[in-house]
This record gives C-alpha cells, sequence and structure tokens, in this order.
C-alpha cells in the first residue's frame, strides 16, 4: 500500500486531534471576523474557550437552512456566508435543490484548489495512478458533481477525458476508441453502462475499465460488487457534498470509508439530539468541519448524512477515523405503518439477490388510512411461471429485510426512469392528492 | 523533517510577497504569483507540525 501524504496519513490519534483543535481554531477566528453568518452564530464564544475538541460541541450547528436565509442578504448571489471579497471569487457551484431553495457556493482560486487537494486523497486511496486514462462519464454543469474528481484525477497525472455531451452509446464507444481504463460515475450510471453495453452486444466485462470511482449516491455493498462483478474492475465508494466537499473514500482495504483527515473534523452525532458522539457500530448523523476553506467558511455543518461509526484504524495503515458504511439520507427515512424504512435497504436486496431487475421505483402511497408501498421492476428476464416465483422470492426478502409487505408491479421494458447524477427511485406520495 | 520543510515554506512566502511588491502593473506576473501563493497555503496546510 502506499498512501499520497504518507506523513499526513499515519500520524497518531493524539496528533490529529491536536493538529484539528490548532485549524478548528484558525478557522473559528476567521469565519468570526468574515463572515456574517458566523459573526451572529458565533456571539458570545471566545476562540480561548476552545481547549479541547470537546469544546467545540458548545457551538451551535450550521445546515442548510442557516445558509439559504443568509444568502437572501447582499451580496448577491452568495450573500452573508461568503468568508472573501466577492471580486475573489472565481467558480460558482450550487447544491441540487431537492430539498429547497438552492445553496450558492462560492470557491476561489485557493479553496477550489484545497477542495481538490483532499480529493487526491480520494483518488489516491482508491488506486488511481498516473498511467490511467480516467474517462468521466457526465455532463458537467452547476452541479459540483464530478468537477472536483476531473481536476484532482489531472493534478494525480492521470489522463482525464471529460465525457459530456454524449448519449450513453456515444460513452461506450468513446471509451472502447481511446481504450480508458478507469470511470467515474454515480453508481446508477454504471449500472446503466453495463446494460446498454451488453445491448450493444459489448460485455462490460471486456471495455478495459479496471478502476471505477463512484460518486453522487449513496452505494449499498450489494451495489459496488455488482459494478465490480459486471466490468471485473475494483469499485470504490466516498461520500461528499457540495456545501463540505468530498469528505471521505475508499481505500483498497474495501472495508467502510476514511475521513481524510485533517482536511475534515468530522463528528458522528446521535441522531436525536445530535448532542453525543455515537460509538464504533452506532449509526449517527456526519457533522463536518472544512478545516481549511476560507472562501465559505463552514462550521459544524449538518450534512443529514447518517453513516455507521467505523474503526480507527484499517489493514491499510491509514490511521484517520473511518466510516463503517453510509446509511443514507436522513430526509429518506421515512415510517410506513410504523416502520422504520430506508430505501438503501431495497436496493441492497434488489441488487444482492435478483440480478434480473435490471431498473427498480419504490412508490409509497396512503390508501384510507392505510400506507401501501409498491415496488416497480423491469425485468430483464424470465418469462411465465420462473416470473411468477421471483415476484414472490422477492416479496420474501423484502419483507424479511424491511418488515413491510410489498406490492410488486412488473413495469415494461425502459419505461422507468433512468439517471446519470442523483437517483430518486423513492417517491412517497402520501398527501399528494389525485386530480 | 517538517521543521526544515516550514523553514522553506516561509521562504517562498516571504520571496513570492517580495515578487509581488516588484511586479505591481503587471496582470500575468501578480497572478501567477498569487497561484503561486495558494499553493504555498496548501503546503502549509498539509504539512502540520504537532506540537510536542
Amino acid at each position: 500500500m502506499s498512501f499520497w501524504n504518507p506523513y499526513l496519513e499515519t500520524l497518531k490519534r493524539e496528533e490529529l486531534n491536536q493538529i484539528e483543535l490548532t485549524y478548528f481554531k484558525k478557522l473559528f477566528s476567521y469565519a468570526k471576523k468574515n463572515s456574517l453568518l458566523y459573526q451572529e452564530k458565533l456571539k458570545g464564544i471566545e476562540v480561548e474557550s476552545l481547549k479541547t475538541l470537546d469544546d467545540i460541541k458548545k457551538i451551535p450547528l450550521t445546515d442548510k437552512e442557516d445558509l439559504r436565509r443568509y444568502q437572501e442578504i447582499p451580496p448577491h448571489p452568495y450573500g452573508g456566508i461568503l468568508g472573501v471579497e466577492l471580486e475573489k471569487v472565481t467558480t460558482f457551484r450550487q447544491t441540487s435543490g431537492t430539498t429547497g431553495k438552492p445553496v450558492y457556493v462560492p470557491e476561489t482560486y485557493e479553496s477550489w484548489q484545497w477542495r481538490i487537494e483532499a480529493w487526491c486523497h480520494i483518488l489516491y486511496m482508491a488506486g488511481f495512478r498516473p498511467h490511467h486514462r480516467v474517462f468521466l462519464p457526465f455532463g458537467y454543469n452547476v452541479y459540483v458533481a464530478f468537477w472536483e474528481a476531473h481536476y484532482a484525477a489531472e493534478k494525480l497525472g492521470c489522463e482525464v477525458i471529460p465525457g459530456g455531451a454524449l448519449d450513453t452509446k456515444g460513452r461506450i464507444s468513446k471509451i472502447l476508441e481511446i481504450s480508458a481504463t478507469a470511470m467515474m460515475c454515480t453508481p446508477t450510471y454504471g449500472l446503466h453502462i453495463a446494460e446498454e453495453a451488453d445491448k450493444l452486444g459489448i460485455p462490460p466485462n471486456t471495455m478495459g475499465i479496471e478502476r471505477i470511482l463512484c460518486a453522487g449516491e449513496p452505494m449499498p455493498q450489494a451495489t459496488r460488487k455488482r459494478l465490480e462483478e459486471l466490468f471485473s474492475a475494483d469499485v470504490f465508494d466516498h461520500i461528499g457534498g457540495t456545501e463540505p466537499c468530498g469528505w471521505a473514500g475508499m481505500c483498497e482495504a474495501k472495508e467502510g470509508l476514511h475521513i481524510i483527515e485533517p482536511f475534515f473534523l468530522v463528528e458522528i452525532l446521535d441522531r436525536e439530539r445530535m448532542e453525543r458522539e455515537v460509538s464504533e457500530g452506532e449509526t449517527g448523523v456526519a457533522v463536518v468541519t472544512p478545516l481549511g476553506r476560507r472562501s465559505f467558511p463552514l462550521i459544524r455543518f449538518n450534512t443529514k448524512d447518517l453513516v455507521i461509526k467505523g474503526k480507527g484504524h484499517c489493514s491499510c495503515g491509514r490511521t484517520s477515523q473511518k466510516i463503517g458504511e453510509i446509511v443514507g439520507r436522513i430526509d429518506d427515512l421515512r415510517k410506513i405503518r410504523g416502520v422504520l424504512f430506508s430505501p438503501k435497504t431495497v436496493e441492497e436486496v434488489v441488487r444482492s439477490s435478483f440480478k434480473e431487475i435490471s431498473e427498480y421505483e419504490i412508490v409509497v402511497t396512503r390508501e384510507g388510512t392505510m400506507d401501501e408501498i409498491t415496488l416497480k421492476v423491469e425485468l430483464s428476464y424470465p418469462p411465465g411461471e420462473e416470473r411468477e416465483r421471483l415476484i414472490k422470492r422477492l416479496g420474501e426478502a423484502l419483507k424479511t429485510k424491511t418488515n413491510l409487505s410489498f406490492r410488486i408491479s412488473v413495469e415494461p421494458s425502459g419505461s422507468l426512469p433512468r439517471y446519470t447524477l442523483k437517483a430518486s427511485r423513492f417517491k412517497d406520495l402520501r398527501g399528494v392528492k389525485n386530480e | 523533517m517538517n521543521s526544515e520543510i516550514k523553514k522553506e515554506i516561509e521562504i517562498i512566502t516571504e520571496s513570492a510577497q517580495r515578487l509581488m511588491k516588484l511586479t505591481q502593473g503587471n496582470p500575468a506576473l501578480t497572478k501567477n504569483i498569487e497561484c503561486l501563493l495558494t499553493f504555498v497555503y496548501i503546503l502549509d496546510f498539509i504539512t502540520p507540525f504537532p506540537e510536542k
């Protein structure tokens, strides 16, 4: 195993804590001076009172709503979240706006390069090296998706091919034409490329892709392994977001994700009160502080990502704290017939044991006073009686994993939506009136 | 090792700041020095020196 930054990646826990506290205090003072959001949020808290990392728990969390509120004031469009003069901003990014008004994120040349350096850790951990020819099958735009990946791959010395403005067939033929050896995409789009390549008579495992880094959606292990099987490639995950940057990545041991320390101070807090740091193996909400970004200082950002806290060590030799698993988004958790349900469980069932399902969608409705959950599936095969047995087996597997009885509806091939960025396979229509 | 690295980073920073003064009025030179200072900032960030 080798490291991108052997010094940083093998520091002792006490050393990392000390460095992170120093960086946190620097950021605290900077934010209090330069960001209107934090001039108000940090009022009454003095930097001298931060003597250990535990002391930071007295600082209120920041959430997306805070950012939206402070963006309403000048200067347009960033408002009071800006940490530098407006004229220093060199790059505009924005969030997708799936939970409300988008957040506009200002980056300077410096902050953007800082993000890229953090991303170099993610790529290097995933085995990306200068000899890789990396294809990015994605139409880059106002979202941050794949921009960091692109520039970080370039910084590592890889040869990067932007694959936007092509349809899936065009991308497959470009991958073959230029003999790409690595790829970065959403898990959903990776599966779609495999499906389309198969339709063209090109087995995906003959395409020459040996390494894939996935982004944009939670990826259950079953999906990751399915992609590995389909492409005969090593497939890696990471976690991040527009506001906090990419903050953890998977190493070649493929057992959870390493937090990129000391770029990020990550707390994993109990989801009921958001106060207590959870123990190893426990699920909590990730609260992230990017420690070196000055264009948009962000302190204790509630990502609303549910993760399982992992070990503090790894067979790879890195000493950073690990995330055991990404559970999903808090926003996606629903109570259905009194049972707490996460859509990721369905993906795990579908991708681990039902290769016949090429696409699916979960729909929750309310009929009278009763919640109904339907799984719509597209099946690549089989017909007749075998299909009936498969549907019965699927229903049983879902019931075992979720404690809910699903209606299963087989849809015509190609009728369910396909996604290139964030897949949205879960629709909660309770409370939506039929016209 | 880090103390030597930190010393070199300081030297580059001071030198870049001196260059910045010398190149006022030449956007190409000042912009490239600004870029240099960006990477110096990152270099400094990724070589923290924990107190013993």
